[in-house]
Protein backbone atom coordinates (compact mmCIF):
# COMPACT_ATOMS: atom_id res chain seq x y z
CA UNK A 1 0.00 0.00 0.00
CA UNK A 2 1.50 3.59 -1.13
CA UNK A 3 1.85 6.61 1.28
CA UNK A 4 -0.99 7.96 -0.39
CA UNK A 5 -3.40 5.10 -0.19
CA UNK A 6 -2.85 5.27 3.53
CA UNK A 7 -3.78 9.03 3.35
CA UNK A 8 -7.09 8.28 1.38
CA UNK A 9 -7.98 5.62 4.11
CA UNK A 10 -7.52 8.12 7.20
CA UNK A 11 -8.97 10.99 4.80
CA UNK A 12 -12.00 8.95 4.55
CA UNK A 13 -12.35 7.97 7.97
CA UNK A 14 -14.69 8.30 10.96
CA UNK A 15 -13.06 11.84 11.87
CA UNK A 16 -13.09 13.35 8.64
CA UNK A 17 -16.53 12.60 7.99
CA UNK A 18 -17.25 13.77 11.45
CA UNK A 19 -16.11 17.03 10.48
CA UNK A 20 -17.98 17.38 7.28
CA UNK A 21 -21.20 16.31 8.68
CA UNK A 22 -20.59 19.24 11.58
CA UNK A 23 -19.42 22.12 8.64
CA UNK A 24 -22.60 21.34 6.43
CA UNK A 25 -24.54 21.43 9.48
CA UNK A 26 -23.50 24.68 10.28
CA UNK A 27 -24.23 26.03 6.76
CA UNK A 28 -27.49 24.55 6.97
CA UNK A 29 -28.25 25.58 10.59
CA UNK A 30 -27.03 29.63 9.28
CA UNK A 31 -29.36 29.28 6.57
CA UNK A 32 -32.27 27.70 8.30
CA UNK A 33 -32.28 30.78 11.30
CA UNK A 34 -31.97 33.43 8.62
CA UNK A 35 -34.55 32.11 6.76
CA UNK A 36 -36.60 31.85 10.30
CA UNK A 37 -35.81 35.46 11.21
CA UNK A 38 -36.79 36.72 7.72
CA UNK A 39 -39.88 34.77 8.03
CA UNK A 40 -40.85 36.15 11.21
CA UNK A 41 -40.43 39.82 9.94
CA UNK A 42 -41.80 39.98 6.64
CA UNK A 43 -45.26 41.19 7.30
CA UNK A 44 -43.01 43.89 8.83
CA UNK A 45 -41.95 44.93 5.11
CA UNK A 46 -44.96 43.29 3.15
CA UNK A 47 -43.06 40.32 1.59
CA UNK A 48 -45.91 38.46 -0.02
CA UNK A 49 -45.86 34.44 -0.67
CA UNK A 50 -45.38 35.46 -4.15
CA UNK A 51 -42.02 37.10 -4.09
CA UNK A 52 -40.92 33.89 -1.82
CA UNK A 53 -41.45 31.90 -4.76
CA UNK A 54 -39.59 33.94 -7.11
CA UNK A 55 -36.50 34.24 -4.42
CA UNK A 56 -36.30 30.42 -4.83
CA UNK A 57 -36.85 30.05 -8.41
CA UNK A 58 -34.13 32.65 -8.98
CA UNK A 59 -31.65 31.54 -6.31
CA UNK A 60 -32.30 28.18 -7.82
CA UNK A 61 -31.58 29.39 -11.72
CA UNK A 62 -28.32 31.22 -10.74
CA UNK A 63 -26.40 28.66 -8.54
CA UNK A 64 -27.41 25.86 -11.45
CA UNK A 65 -24.82 26.71 -13.63
CA UNK A 66 -22.09 27.40 -11.59
CA UNK A 67 -22.66 24.36 -8.95
CA UNK A 68 -21.89 22.23 -11.86
CA UNK A 69 -18.62 23.51 -12.59
CA UNK A 70 -17.65 23.30 -8.87
CA UNK A 71 -18.70 19.32 -9.20
CA UNK A 72 -16.00 19.33 -12.31
CA UNK A 73 -13.47 20.72 -10.13
CA UNK A 74 -14.85 18.62 -7.19
CA UNK A 75 -14.05 14.89 -9.07
CA UNK A 76 -10.38 16.18 -9.27
CA UNK A 77 -10.06 16.72 -5.31
CA UNK A 78 -11.98 13.68 -4.25
CA UNK A 79 -9.49 11.47 -6.13
CA UNK A 80 -6.53 12.75 -4.08
CA UNK A 81 -8.22 14.37 -0.57
CA UNK A 82 -11.19 11.74 -0.24
CA UNK A 83 -14.56 12.65 0.00
CA UNK A 84 -15.63 13.91 3.12
CA UNK A 85 -12.83 16.67 3.45
CA UNK A 86 -13.39 17.86 -0.26
CA UNK A 87 -17.05 18.47 0.68
CA UNK A 88 -16.70 20.44 3.54
CA UNK A 89 -14.02 22.41 2.31
CA UNK A 90 -16.66 23.09 -0.96
CA UNK A 91 -19.20 23.94 1.44
CA UNK A 92 -17.96 26.41 3.18
CA UNK A 93 -15.77 29.70 2.38
CA UNK A 94 -13.26 29.73 -0.60
CA UNK A 95 -14.04 28.40 -4.13
CA UNK A 96 -12.38 25.31 -5.91
CA UNK A 97 -9.39 26.86 -7.32
CA UNK A 98 -8.45 28.14 -4.29
CA UNK A 99 -9.11 24.44 -2.23
CA UNK A 100 -6.97 22.97 -4.72
CA UNK A 101 -4.18 25.19 -4.17
CA UNK A 102 -3.89 25.64 -0.81
CA UNK A 103 -3.92 21.74 -0.68
CA UNK A 104 -1.45 21.43 -2.93
CA UNK A 105 0.85 24.38 -0.69
CA UNK A 106 0.88 22.55 2.09
CA UNK A 107 1.80 19.61 0.15
CA UNK A 108 4.67 21.06 -1.38
CA UNK A 109 5.89 22.12 2.28
CA UNK A 110 6.17 18.78 3.23
CA UNK A 111 8.25 17.97 -0.37
CA UNK A 112 5.68 16.58 -2.00
CA UNK A 113 2.23 16.83 -3.95
CA UNK A 114 -1.03 16.09 -3.49
CA UNK A 115 -1.52 13.44 -6.85
CA UNK A 116 1.72 12.11 -6.24
CA UNK A 117 2.02 8.25 -4.22
CA UNK A 118 4.23 9.72 -1.45
CA UNK A 119 1.23 12.40 -0.43
CA UNK A 120 1.48 11.04 3.66
CA UNK A 121 -0.63 11.73 6.51
CA UNK A 122 1.60 14.30 7.76
CA UNK A 123 1.44 15.97 4.16
CA UNK A 124 -2.54 15.33 4.38
CA UNK A 125 -2.55 17.06 8.06
CA UNK A 126 -0.26 20.00 6.21
CA UNK A 127 -2.81 20.29 3.07
CA UNK A 128 -5.82 20.58 6.21
CA UNK A 129 -3.71 23.03 8.00
CA UNK A 130 -3.70 25.72 5.35
CA UNK A 131 -6.72 25.42 3.72
CA UNK A 132 -8.71 25.63 6.66
CA UNK A 133 -6.10 28.02 8.24
CA UNK A 134 -6.87 30.26 5.17
CA UNK A 135 -10.70 29.76 5.15
CA UNK A 136 -10.50 31.29 8.67
CA UNK A 137 -8.69 34.20 7.52
CA UNK A 138 -11.90 34.78 4.78
CA UNK A 139 -14.33 34.85 7.97
CA UNK A 140 -12.44 36.97 10.21
CA UNK A 141 -12.96 40.10 8.88
CA UNK A 142 -16.69 40.40 8.00
CA UNK A 143 -17.05 38.59 11.78
CA UNK A 144 -15.49 42.20 12.67
CA UNK A 145 -16.14 44.48 10.69
CA UNK A 146 -19.98 43.87 9.11
CA UNK A 147 -21.98 45.28 11.76
CA UNK A 148 -20.03 48.30 11.78
CA UNK A 149 -20.03 48.78 8.23
CA UNK A 150 -23.69 48.04 8.39
CA UNK A 151 -24.25 50.78 10.89
CA UNK A 152 -22.02 53.46 8.79
CA UNK A 153 -23.79 52.43 5.38
CA UNK A 154 -27.04 52.59 6.54
CA UNK A 155 -26.61 56.19 8.47
CA UNK A 156 -25.47 57.47 4.79
CA UNK A 157 -28.18 56.47 2.86
CA UNK A 158 -30.32 57.91 6.18
CA UNK A 159 -28.54 60.88 5.62
CA UNK A 160 -28.81 61.57 1.50
CA UNK A 161 -32.57 60.05 1.36
CA UNK A 162 -30.71 58.44 -1.80
CA UNK A 163 -30.62 55.13 -0.35
CA UNK A 164 -32.79 53.30 -3.22
CA UNK A 165 -30.26 55.11 -6.28
CA UNK A 166 -27.67 54.35 -4.14
CA UNK A 167 -28.79 50.59 -4.25
CA UNK A 168 -29.93 50.46 -7.86
CA UNK A 169 -26.88 51.90 -9.09
CA UNK A 170 -24.68 50.38 -7.35
CA UNK A 171 -26.07 46.99 -8.61
CA UNK A 172 -26.44 48.19 -12.27
CA UNK A 173 -21.93 49.02 -11.73
CA UNK A 174 -21.70 45.61 -10.47
CA UNK A 175 -23.74 43.48 -12.76
CA UNK A 176 -22.65 45.91 -15.46
CA UNK A 177 -18.89 45.34 -14.52
CA UNK A 178 -19.17 41.45 -14.43
CA UNK A 179 -20.63 42.11 -17.98
CA UNK A 180 -17.74 43.82 -19.40
CA UNK A 181 -15.59 41.88 -17.80
CA UNK A 182 -16.75 38.65 -19.32
CA UNK A 183 -17.49 40.50 -22.78
CA UNK A 184 -13.72 40.98 -22.69
CA UNK A 185 -12.52 37.48 -22.61
CA UNK A 186 -13.84 36.19 -26.16
CA UNK A 187 -16.92 36.21 -28.26
CA UNK A 188 -18.52 33.84 -27.11
CA UNK A 189 -18.85 35.29 -23.23
CA UNK A 190 -19.65 38.13 -25.03
CA UNK A 191 -22.93 36.61 -27.40
CA UNK A 192 -23.85 34.81 -23.80
CA UNK A 193 -24.07 38.44 -22.26
CA UNK A 194 -25.38 40.06 -24.85
CA UNK A 195 -28.15 36.99 -25.59
CA UNK A 196 -29.07 37.33 -21.69
CA UNK A 197 -29.71 41.10 -21.96
CA UNK A 198 -31.62 40.92 -25.33
CA UNK A 199 -33.73 37.93 -23.81
CA UNK A 200 -35.08 40.00 -20.62
CA UNK A 201 -35.56 42.85 -22.46
CA UNK A 202 -37.68 40.93 -25.16
CA UNK A 203 -39.63 38.82 -22.47
CA UNK A 204 -40.43 41.93 -20.71
CA UNK A 205 -41.57 43.23 -22.95
CA UNK A 206 -43.83 40.23 -24.55
CA UNK A 207 -45.29 39.94 -21.40
CA UNK A 208 -46.27 43.68 -20.89
CA UNK A 209 -47.96 43.41 -24.51
CA UNK A 210 -49.96 39.89 -24.28
CA UNK A 211 -50.28 40.15 -20.15
CA UNK A 212 -48.49 37.19 -19.81
CA UNK A 213 -47.08 37.36 -16.54
CA UNK A 214 -45.97 34.20 -16.81
CA UNK A 215 -43.54 35.06 -19.24
CA UNK A 216 -42.17 37.80 -17.06
CA UNK A 217 -41.26 34.92 -14.40
CA UNK A 218 -39.83 32.80 -16.81
CA UNK A 219 -37.53 35.46 -18.34
CA UNK A 220 -34.50 34.91 -16.96
CA UNK A 221 -34.31 31.17 -17.36
CA UNK A 222 -35.56 30.90 -21.00
CA UNK A 223 -33.05 33.74 -21.55
CA UNK A 224 -29.75 32.08 -20.18
CA UNK A 225 -31.46 29.05 -22.35
CA UNK A 226 -31.29 30.81 -25.37
CA UNK A 227 -28.07 32.24 -24.69
CA UNK A 228 -26.93 28.82 -23.95
CA UNK A 229 -28.04 27.66 -27.16
CA UNK A 230 -26.60 29.96 -29.14
CA UNK A 231 -23.34 29.93 -28.08
CA UNK A 232 -23.08 26.39 -28.66
CA UNK A 233 -24.25 26.75 -32.08
CA UNK A 234 -21.07 29.58 -32.55
CA UNK A 235 -18.59 27.40 -34.87
CA UNK B 1 -38.33 51.01 12.17
CA UNK B 2 -38.01 49.66 15.50
CA UNK B 3 -38.87 46.42 13.94
CA UNK B 4 -36.59 46.91 11.37
CA UNK B 5 -34.15 47.43 13.80
CA UNK B 6 -34.50 44.09 15.59
CA UNK B 7 -34.21 41.84 13.05
CA UNK B 8 -30.79 43.61 11.90
CA UNK B 9 -30.01 43.34 15.05
CA UNK B 10 -30.86 39.65 15.47
CA UNK B 11 -29.08 38.77 11.98
CA UNK B 12 -25.56 40.47 13.45
CA UNK B 13 -26.00 38.38 16.71
CA UNK B 14 -26.71 35.14 14.82
CA UNK B 15 -24.49 35.83 12.10
CA UNK B 16 -21.51 36.60 14.13
CA UNK B 17 -22.16 33.59 16.25
CA UNK B 18 -21.77 30.95 13.49
CA UNK B 19 -19.34 32.83 11.75
CA UNK B 20 -17.39 31.77 15.66
CA UNK B 21 -18.43 28.36 15.46
CA UNK B 22 -16.97 27.53 11.62
CA UNK B 23 -13.62 28.74 12.99
CA UNK B 24 -14.00 26.59 15.91
CA UNK B 25 -14.95 23.58 13.70
CA UNK B 26 -11.86 24.62 11.30
CA UNK B 27 -9.39 24.60 13.76
CA UNK B 28 -10.63 22.08 15.86
CA UNK B 29 -9.86 19.05 12.85
CA UNK B 30 -6.14 20.84 12.50
CA UNK B 31 -5.66 20.02 16.04
CA UNK B 32 -6.82 17.06 15.95
CA UNK B 33 -5.33 15.62 13.18
CA UNK B 34 -1.89 17.27 15.23
CA UNK B 35 -2.09 16.28 18.35
CA UNK B 36 -4.61 13.26 19.02
CA UNK B 37 -3.20 11.49 15.78
CA UNK B 38 -0.03 12.80 16.35
CA UNK B 39 0.67 13.27 12.43
CA UNK B 40 1.71 17.14 13.54
CA UNK B 41 3.81 18.67 10.04
CA UNK B 42 5.98 21.02 12.40
CA UNK B 43 5.10 24.79 12.97
CA UNK B 44 7.22 25.70 10.05
CA UNK B 45 5.66 24.05 7.49
CA UNK B 46 2.31 25.22 8.22
CA UNK B 47 3.79 28.69 8.48
CA UNK B 48 5.44 28.49 4.81
CA UNK B 49 2.84 27.29 3.09
CA UNK B 50 0.18 29.47 4.90
CA UNK B 51 2.71 32.35 3.72
CA UNK B 52 2.19 31.07 0.53
CA UNK B 53 -1.63 31.08 0.33
CA UNK B 54 -1.66 34.51 2.14
CA UNK B 55 0.76 35.67 -0.40
CA UNK B 56 -1.40 34.56 -3.65
CA UNK B 57 -4.99 35.15 -1.88
CA UNK B 58 -4.23 37.63 1.26
CA UNK B 59 -5.48 40.60 -0.60
CA UNK B 60 -8.99 39.64 -0.23
CA UNK B 61 -8.53 39.10 3.51
CA UNK B 62 -10.02 42.31 4.35
CA UNK B 63 -11.33 43.71 1.80
CA UNK B 64 -13.79 45.99 3.29
CA UNK B 65 -14.44 47.67 -0.08
CA UNK B 66 -15.96 44.22 -0.94
CA UNK B 67 -18.19 44.06 2.28
CA UNK B 68 -19.77 47.59 1.47
CA UNK B 69 -20.58 46.26 -2.10
CA UNK B 70 -22.14 43.41 -0.57
CA UNK B 71 -24.00 45.13 1.82
CA UNK B 72 -25.71 47.42 -0.32
CA UNK B 73 -26.47 44.82 -2.67
CA UNK B 74 -27.86 42.54 -0.62
CA UNK B 75 -28.02 43.02 3.07
CA UNK B 76 -26.13 42.00 6.48
CA UNK B 77 -27.98 38.17 6.20
CA UNK B 78 -27.24 37.50 2.64
CA UNK B 79 -23.54 38.44 3.37
CA UNK B 80 -23.47 36.53 6.56
CA UNK B 81 -23.92 33.63 4.08
CA UNK B 82 -22.28 33.97 1.42
CA UNK B 83 -19.13 34.63 3.64
CA UNK B 84 -19.44 31.17 5.91
CA UNK B 85 -20.15 29.50 2.10
CA UNK B 86 -17.70 31.47 -0.30
CA UNK B 87 -18.39 30.96 -4.45
CA UNK B 88 -19.56 34.94 -3.34
CA UNK B 89 -19.40 36.37 -7.03
CA UNK B 90 -20.30 33.75 -9.26
CA UNK B 91 -22.73 32.13 -7.21
CA UNK B 92 -24.31 33.87 -3.91
CA UNK B 93 -24.45 37.33 -5.10
CA UNK B 94 -26.58 36.81 -8.67
CA UNK B 95 -28.95 34.17 -6.48
CA UNK B 96 -29.52 37.47 -4.04
CA UNK B 97 -29.76 39.78 -7.29
CA UNK B 98 -31.83 37.95 -9.24
CA UNK B 99 -34.25 37.23 -6.20
CA UNK B 100 -34.73 40.69 -5.39
CA UNK B 101 -34.74 42.15 -8.99
CA UNK B 102 -38.17 42.78 -8.51
CA UNK B 103 -38.63 44.65 -5.52
CA UNK B 104 -40.52 47.69 -6.73
CA UNK B 105 -38.05 50.49 -5.33
CA UNK B 106 -40.59 52.54 -3.17
CA UNK B 107 -40.66 48.85 -1.13
CA UNK B 108 -37.16 49.57 0.85
CA UNK B 109 -34.46 48.01 2.34
CA UNK B 110 -35.54 45.34 4.64
CA UNK B 111 -38.34 43.67 1.94
CA UNK B 112 -35.17 43.75 -0.36
CA UNK B 113 -32.76 42.29 2.66
CA UNK B 114 -35.20 39.47 3.52
CA UNK B 115 -36.33 38.36 -0.29
CA UNK B 116 -31.55 38.41 -1.11
CA UNK B 117 -31.39 35.92 2.19
CA UNK B 118 -34.21 33.36 1.01
CA UNK B 119 -32.41 33.56 -2.28
CA UNK B 120 -29.07 32.89 -1.12
CA UNK B 121 -30.39 30.11 1.03
CA UNK B 122 -31.87 28.57 -1.70
CA UNK B 123 -28.68 28.25 -3.54
CA UNK B 124 -26.77 27.14 -0.43
CA UNK B 125 -29.21 24.15 -0.40
CA UNK B 126 -28.90 23.40 -4.11
CA UNK B 127 -24.87 23.78 -3.93
CA UNK B 128 -24.99 21.28 -1.36
CA UNK B 129 -27.38 19.44 -3.19
CA UNK B 130 -24.93 18.91 -5.56
CA UNK B 131 -21.89 18.28 -4.14
CA UNK B 132 -23.33 15.13 -2.24
CA UNK B 133 -24.57 13.83 -5.22
CA UNK B 134 -20.62 14.59 -6.53
CA UNK B 135 -19.82 12.89 -3.50
CA UNK B 136 -21.78 9.40 -4.43
CA UNK B 137 -21.68 9.05 -8.13
CA UNK B 138 -19.81 12.17 -9.38
CA UNK B 139 -17.33 10.09 -11.74
CA UNK B 140 -20.31 7.86 -13.62
CA UNK B 141 -22.46 11.43 -14.05
CA UNK B 142 -19.49 13.24 -15.83
CA UNK B 143 -19.33 10.12 -18.36
CA UNK B 144 -22.72 9.98 -19.39
CA UNK B 145 -22.98 13.97 -19.45
CA UNK B 146 -22.43 14.78 -23.48
CA UNK B 147 -19.35 17.02 -24.03
CA UNK B 148 -21.24 19.78 -25.83
CA UNK B 149 -24.03 20.01 -23.04
CA UNK B 150 -20.55 20.37 -20.70
CA UNK B 151 -18.94 23.53 -22.68
CA UNK B 152 -22.38 25.00 -23.32
CA UNK B 153 -22.46 25.63 -19.11
CA UNK B 154 -19.81 27.38 -18.84
CA UNK B 155 -21.38 30.57 -20.57
CA UNK B 156 -24.24 30.43 -18.20
CA UNK B 157 -22.77 32.75 -16.16
CA UNK B 158 -22.46 35.46 -18.53
CA UNK B 159 -25.65 35.13 -19.74
CA UNK B 160 -27.36 35.20 -16.35
CA UNK B 161 -24.85 38.41 -15.78
CA UNK B 162 -26.19 39.89 -18.72
CA UNK B 163 -30.04 38.80 -17.62
CA UNK B 164 -29.60 40.39 -14.32
CA UNK B 165 -28.48 43.61 -15.70
CA UNK B 166 -31.23 44.13 -18.01
CA UNK B 167 -33.26 43.31 -14.73
CA UNK B 168 -32.13 46.12 -13.19
CA UNK B 169 -32.68 48.46 -16.07
CA UNK B 170 -36.22 48.17 -16.23
CA UNK B 171 -36.35 50.14 -12.83
CA UNK B 172 -34.75 53.20 -14.34
CA UNK B 173 -33.24 53.44 -17.66
CA UNK B 174 -30.87 56.18 -17.38
CA UNK B 175 -29.34 55.27 -14.37
CA UNK B 176 -28.68 52.03 -16.04
CA UNK B 177 -26.62 53.94 -19.39
CA UNK B 178 -24.88 55.90 -16.74
CA UNK B 179 -23.75 52.83 -14.40
CA UNK B 180 -22.71 51.27 -18.39
CA UNK B 181 -20.95 54.32 -19.52
CA UNK B 182 -18.71 54.60 -15.67
CA UNK B 183 -17.95 51.24 -15.67
CA UNK B 184 -16.90 51.21 -18.97
CA UNK B 185 -14.41 53.81 -18.15
CA UNK B 186 -13.27 52.40 -14.95
CA UNK B 187 -13.01 48.88 -16.61
CA UNK B 188 -9.83 50.54 -19.15
CA UNK B 189 -8.48 52.63 -16.64
CA UNK B 190 -5.35 50.26 -15.30
CA UNK B 191 -3.85 52.26 -12.94
CA UNK B 192 -6.33 51.12 -10.65
CA UNK B 193 -5.19 48.01 -9.10
CA UNK B 194 -8.09 45.48 -10.44
CA UNK B 195 -9.25 44.02 -7.14
CA UNK B 196 -10.70 47.47 -6.51
CA UNK B 197 -11.94 48.68 -10.08
CA UNK B 198 -15.30 47.21 -8.89
CA UNK B 199 -15.52 48.92 -5.70
CA UNK B 200 -14.54 52.41 -7.64
CA UNK B 201 -16.70 51.70 -10.87
CA UNK B 202 -19.70 51.20 -8.27
CA UNK B 203 -18.69 54.54 -6.40
CA UNK B 204 -18.02 56.13 -9.03
CA UNK B 205 -21.51 55.22 -10.63
CA UNK B 206 -23.48 56.13 -7.05
CA UNK B 207 -22.18 59.80 -7.34
CA UNK B 208 -22.76 60.34 -10.67
CA UNK B 209 -26.19 58.89 -10.89
CA UNK B 210 -26.84 61.32 -7.08
CA UNK B 211 -25.65 64.19 -8.97
CA UNK B 212 -27.38 64.27 -12.82
CA UNK B 213 -30.45 63.27 -10.28
CA UNK B 214 -30.00 66.42 -8.34
CA UNK B 215 -29.65 68.50 -11.11
CA UNK B 216 -32.61 67.09 -13.18
CA UNK B 217 -34.73 67.40 -9.72
CA UNK B 218 -32.88 71.42 -9.62
CA UNK B 219 -33.60 72.05 -13.50
CA UNK B 220 -37.31 70.67 -13.03
CA UNK B 221 -37.79 73.23 -9.72
CA UNK B 222 -36.43 76.25 -12.07
CA UNK B 223 -39.27 75.31 -14.96
CA UNK B 224 -41.77 75.22 -11.75
CA UNK B 225 -40.57 78.82 -11.15
CA UNK B 226 -41.03 80.23 -13.87
CA UNK B 227 -44.61 79.57 -14.74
Amino acid sequence: MTAHQQTLQLANGPAMWLFCILTIGLVFFQAWIFLRTGRQYASVCNVTRLDVKRSLRAGTISTLGPALSIFVVGLGLIANLGSPLTLARLSVVGNAAYEASAAEMGALATGTSINSADYTMVAFTASVWVMNLGGICMLLSTLFFLKPLDRLTKAISHKTHKGLLIGLSASLASFGYFVVDYADRDIRNLVAAVIGFLGVRIFYHLSARTKAKWLKEWALALSILAAVIVVMLIP
Amino acid sequence: MEEQERYYQRIHFWGRITLSMAILFFLGICLYLSFVLQLHPGWEVILTAFLGIAATVGHTWVNLSDQVTYLLLMGPAATYMSTLTGNVKNMRLPSALASCAMVEEHEGRMKRDILAAYGVATSIFVNTFFLIILAVAGQFILEILPPALLRGLDYIVPALFGAIFAQFSFKNARVAVVSLGIVLLVYHLSFIPSFLRVFTAIVAAIIANIVIQQSAARKKDNSEDCH
